[in-house]
């Protein structure tokens, strides 16, 4: 048996912070275990971690690690693989921490699919602050705050994260330790937001509540309530474990067809004196002409000047090169209009 | 070359001297100029990188984690986004990464007056978050001033290692100056922290001791690194005791203003001393102290319902006159008025 | 770390939770007096060390070694 993954975690630090039974400690344990298969470290791979017990992930990895505030670590970890795209990224993360109060977060990161790999340890209750109902408690409930069950159906993170390819997301339970490790594995290798929803086992502060003695009792109610799927699929089912991935086929663009306006040179130009071109300043149905680095320009399809004799700061029939070059627009703004003449001498 | 440039394209173009690398926002008046340039930039210059937010919540958080990335990184915002900002801010204290917030002030609470100026975010600037930090923070009232003082934001941000505000208002954002950018001559100090991926630190919100081992019960720890901030905070900020005085021989009185107010009134200045300070956070409270003891009278004039000549009165341990200027409404005359009125009130 | 027969069980680590107990096929674990302890009978299929959350306890190779 291949231990080497230890290496990853704080072991100076163990036991770790969380209750007997726990699942968060199956999923650091088998996060690292894929991390060091990979051959990842410290030097090429973030840890970033929300609220709540399963915040504290990050905190056991022997890798740089980020322990965000309530809800956010998904844009923490979409703007630490901005910066550094030769870091990879992991969010070991919670289910309220993602879906409740991170859940915005969890709709726009998804969307606009940044290549990080998101751990949600789903034990469906708010563990840390003492077993209250949380935005996965499947409804009908007994928790802290729902103490006639929870009245309202539990968020479908599948479904959201599904809505649109490109897409990853993967349903597994910390019972099914080999489809788990699959899933992972799989998580980390694919290139885009890719989501594993691991469902564990909160056993002091839900489980027994619920009537379970042991953890050992709540992988056995997972066994019951879930099957796993094989093959390749769009979306997973309620009561399914599996991976739903999708990418986008890519549409190639049809080549941008560019105009190029013929140059006319300048000789060819009609000559205009400053004189002359005052005449033309929009007023009595005249067009509005400028001049602009010896070049004159024809301005009457100019919104801004709307036939007018001025805009804002520029008078018609002028030389306006001076206050182009300090205008807070640019020049380009003249080349839009038709070239017209030059200016003599 | 001298060009016409706008308060927030001052603070953008201070931003970019400064070498800031990443840009993260959310559109509110009267910063959208700023993001929109990030936005223009970035296509341009594909190593400056910029995220338009879902949320302010986001960009804020997003800035703090691309400081820790290794990248200098700002955010621009108003008031309201400020607020929900603050969450970040805390955050961005205890895991101590230098950045920069540019907070446009514009009248509150909550929408207020999107459109109108104010200088009245000055308490959530200082204590918005939760706990006890030390924010440092400056306040300009020119466009050049826009751009030197962003970049000397950066250089504070990296020295105390924490996000610094710039603070700045409606006016001041769309103030439109001739400014000739290229001759501002700025310092510019280097990152001073190690990217992410050199390590196995650990950047948590929670307390912690020096090794990054989490420490949530240990108020000897929580102390000692309190103390280390505070202490750093300090030494850093006295550097920068950034402030403008411009006495007046024959005046008894001193007005306090700053930002836009600074600017309306500085036409009062051959009768009235001025006193305008530009870092606002830390308070000067020694200069505070060494100006105003000349003076028998003391008006601050400020955007607020005397947030800041609260804290004079607490520096210098005097009663003020306050002039508020509440709901956009910077007029000379007005305030001028008020200035009698207040004199008037003690027998001038 | 405290050798059994096939088995090292950390007790520092170890919180006790009763999963190796349970998921053990042959059911040779159990826990006496606060302590893991270990019968005669593994098969050496590795379910304990799989599934401990705390890292708590390993299955000796066949020279003897954790």
């Amino acid at each position: 048996m291949d231990r080497s993954y230890k290496e990853l975690l704080k072991l100076r630090r163990f036991p770790h912070t969380w209750c007997p039974g726990c699942g968060i400690g199956a999923v650091l344990k088998n996060v690292a275990m894929a991390i060091k298969e990979l051959d990842w470290n410290y030097k090429n791979t973030v840890a970033v971690s929300g609220i709540g017990c399963s915040g504290r992930m990050s905190g056991y990895m022997n890798l740089d690690a980020v322990h965000t505030p309530h809800g956010r670590p998904l844009t923490a970890a979409e703007t630490i693989k901005t910066v550094r795209p030769d870091l990879n990224v992991i969010v070991l993360s919670g289910d309220g921490d993602l879906g409740s109060i991170g859940g915005n977060h969890l709709l726009h990161t998804s969307r606009r699919n940044p290549n990080i790999t998101v751990f949600c340890n789903d034990n469906e209750i708010y563990g840390l602050t003492g077993g209250q109902a949380g935005p996965t408690t499947p409804k009908g409930t007994k928790t802290l705050t729902s103490p006639r069950g929870e009245p309202y159906s539990p968020l479908r993170l599948g479904r959201i994260l599904t809505q649109q390819p490109p897409y990853f997301y993967a349903r597994t339970s910390v019972y099914h330790l080999n489809h788990f490790k699959t899933c992972i594995r799989e998580a980390l290798l694919w290139k885009g937001f890719s989501f594993v929803d691991i469902i564990s086992d909160c056993i002091e502060l839900n489980g027994r509540r619920l009537g379970f003695k042991t953890a050992y009792q709540m992988f056995k109610w997972f066994d019951q309530r879930f099957h796993i799927v094989e093959g390749e699929r769009d979306h997973l089912q309620e009561d399914e474990l599996g991976i739903a991935k999708a990418l986008v086929e890519e549409v190639p663009k049809p080549a941008e067809k560019i105009e190029v306006k013929p140059e006319i040179p300048i000789e060819s130009l009609k000559p205009f004196t400053l004189e002359e071109l005052q005449q033309f300043d929009g007023s009595g149905g005249k067009p509005i002409y400028i001049a602009y680095k010896g070049k004159v320009y024809d301005l009457s399809g100019s919104l801004l000047f709307q036939g007018e004799k001025k805009m804002r700061c520029h008078i018609a029939g002028k030389d306006l090169t001076k206050d182009i070059d300090i205008a807070p627009h640019g020049e380009d703004l003249v080349f839009k209009f038709p070239l017209v003449g030059k200016i003599e001498g | 070359m001298k060009r016409i440039v706008s308060g927030n394209e001052g603070i953008f173009q201070g931003a970019i001297r400064a070498g800031a690398s990443y840009f993260a926002g959310y559109p509110i008046s009267p910063t959208s100029e700023i993001l929109q340039q990030a936005a223009v930039y970035s296509e341009e210059n594909p190593e400056f990188r910029f995220l338009q937010a879902e949320d302010e919540i986001a960009a804020a958080i997003g800035t703090i984690s691309a400081s820790l990335a290794g990248a200098k990184a700002f955010t621009a915002t108003s008031g309201p986004g400020f607020t929900l900002m603050q969450e970040a801010l805390g955050w961005g204290h205890v895991v101590e990464a230098p950045c920069v917030f540019v907070n446009s002030m514009r009248v509150g609470p909550s929408t207020g007056m999107p459109t109108q100026p104010a200088q009245s975010d000055l308490l959530q600037v200082k204590a918005g978050s939760a706990g006890d930090y030390y924010p440092i923070a400056f306040y300009p009232n020119s466009v050049e001033e826009c751009f030197r003082l962003t970049a000397t934001a950066f250089n504070v941000a990296e020295e105390s290692l924490s996000p610094v505000i710039l603070l700045a208002d409606a006016f001041l954002s769309h103030l439109y100056e001739m400014v000739d950018l290229e001759k501002i001559d700025v310092t510019v100090v280097p990152r001073s922290k190690a990217p992410l991926g050199s390590g196995q630190r650990l950047f948590t919100g929670t307390a912690h001791d020096k090794l990054g081992n989490v420490k949530t019960n240990d108020p000897v720890v929580y102390r000692a690194w309190l103390w280390e901030v505070k202490g750093r905070h300090d030494r850093v900020a006295e550097k920068y005791p950034y402030f403008e005085y411009l006495p007046c021989k024959n005046s008894e009185t001193l007005l306090i203003a700053f930002g836009i107010t600074s600017r309306i009134i500085s036409s009062l200045k051959d009768r009235f001393s001025i006193f305008r300070p530009i870092r606002i956070y830390p308070i000067l409270e020694k200069e505070l102290k060494e100006v105003t003891q000349s003076y028998r009278h003391i008006i601050v004039v400020e955007g607020s319902d005397g947030q800041y000549a609260s804290w004079v009165e607490c520096a210098i341990c005097r009663k003020v006159m306050k002039v508020p200027c509440l709901g956009g409404g910077f007029k000379l005359k007005w305030i001028q008025s008020q200035i009698e009125e207040c004199l008037r009130g003690v027998g001038v | 770390m405290k050798p059994r027969i096939n088995v090292i069980w950390n007790e520092i680590y170890c919180k006790r939770c009763l999963i190796c107990v349970e998921v053990c096929p042959v059911q040779v674990l159990s826990l006496e007096r606060n302590e893991i302890e270990e019968k005669d009978g593994c098969i050496r299929c590795y379910q304990c060390e799989r599934y401990c959350p705390d890292i708590a306890i390993e299955v000796m190779d066949e020279k003897g070694r954790g």
